[in-house]
């Protein structure tokens, strides 16, 4: 629709995904790849949890 | 994962009830460092005529990282916006290669002479208000004709897919055609791509409909010309028609 493609940005596919430690929902420091231990994982970026 | 302080992820994750770790990256620190800042919030937003804020600025792209077990990217679903996205059941059947529920609503219509006939269905049957939804379009096209494909030559009549709503605001995105078979007539010079048999288009539709919208009465109407290989009938339409309802407020 507004004709911007910023597919390339960010982690590509094939390379490792940066590991991330940030809070949940429930004030736990949570590492990415610590819980996901030898699973896969989804990783979503949502807009805002409020607007 | 969004920008959004740990109070507002909790209240949240509490009233969706939600299980899963809903991460809060304060400063957009973890987005800037993975390189997926939203700088086009404000053309996305404009599209909308929805002005952008200056503490909206600092979100992430709308993407979602499917990683393997060890680690790496496996797949990157990139969406257009924001504004319009699809569902967890869309990423449910990217993951698991099928639709996370069986079709729910669905419409049938047959063309002329029985020679083209449509089903059209989508895995739900409601809609949230800006929601991108895969719809599936199957045309049964009968032994011994053809339909030419989305691309002709001027003159003729290709295959297209059409929607409008009542209330206005559902529309198609690009659908997503199958493979064409070439198609020669004896003394033409001319080469046509066509269909044959039974055909699937994926179809987006996108619900631009405020909260409040209620049923959202969806037509598709496709156009085409059945042919066989010594006579081409009128070039006709078939119409098909859900009624998607509004899902209420989770």
């Amino acid at each position: 629709m507004t004709g911007i493609d910023y597919s390339e940005r960010g982690p590509r596919v094939g390379e490792p995904f940066p590991n991330i430690r940030l809070p949940d929902q429930r004030g736990t420091l949570v590492d990415l790849h610590a819980l996901r231990g030898d699973r896969r994982a989804v990783v979503v970026f949502n807009r805002s949890v409020v607007w | 994962m969004s920008y959004d302080p740990p109070d507002a992820v909790r209240a949240f994750a509490d009233s969706h009830r939600i299980e899963y770790p809903v991460l809060s990256d304060v400063g957009s620190q973890v987005i800037r460092e993975l390189r997926i800042l939203d700088q086009d919030l404000e053309a996305h937003q404009a599209v909308f005529g929805v002005p952008t804020r200056p503490e909206q600025l600092g979100v992430a792209y709308p993407m979602t990282f499917i990683l393997d077990a060890s680690g790496r990217v496996e797949r990157k679903l990139v969406e257009e916006n924001y504004r319009l996205r699809y569902g967890g059941d869309w990423l449910v059947q990217e993951l698991l290669g099928e639709p996370a529920s069986p079709p729910t609503l669905e419409a049938r219509a047959t063309g002329p002479l029985a020679t083209v006939a449509g089903r059209f269905w989508i895995d739900s049957t409601t809609y949230f208000p800006y929601q991108r939804r895969s719809a599936q379009l199957e045309l049964s096209i009968g032994p011994g004709w053809h339909v030419y494909g989305p691309v002709v030559p001027p003159g003729y009549t290709g295959l297209h897919v059409a929607v409008q709503s009542v209330p206005e605001g559902v529309r198609a995105g690009a659908p997503e055609w199958p493979p064409t078979s070439p198609f020669h007539i004896e003394g033409l010079d001319e080469e046509f791509a066509v269909y044959e048999g039974t055909i699937a288009i994926v179809v987006p539709l996108e619900f631009i409909l405020p909260r409040g919208s209620g049923v959202a009465r969806v037509e598709i109407r496709v156009t085409f010309q059945t042919c066989s290989a010594t006579e081409c009938l009128p070039p006709n339409a078939i119409e098909l028609v859900l009624e998607v309802a509004e899902a209420p407020i989770p």
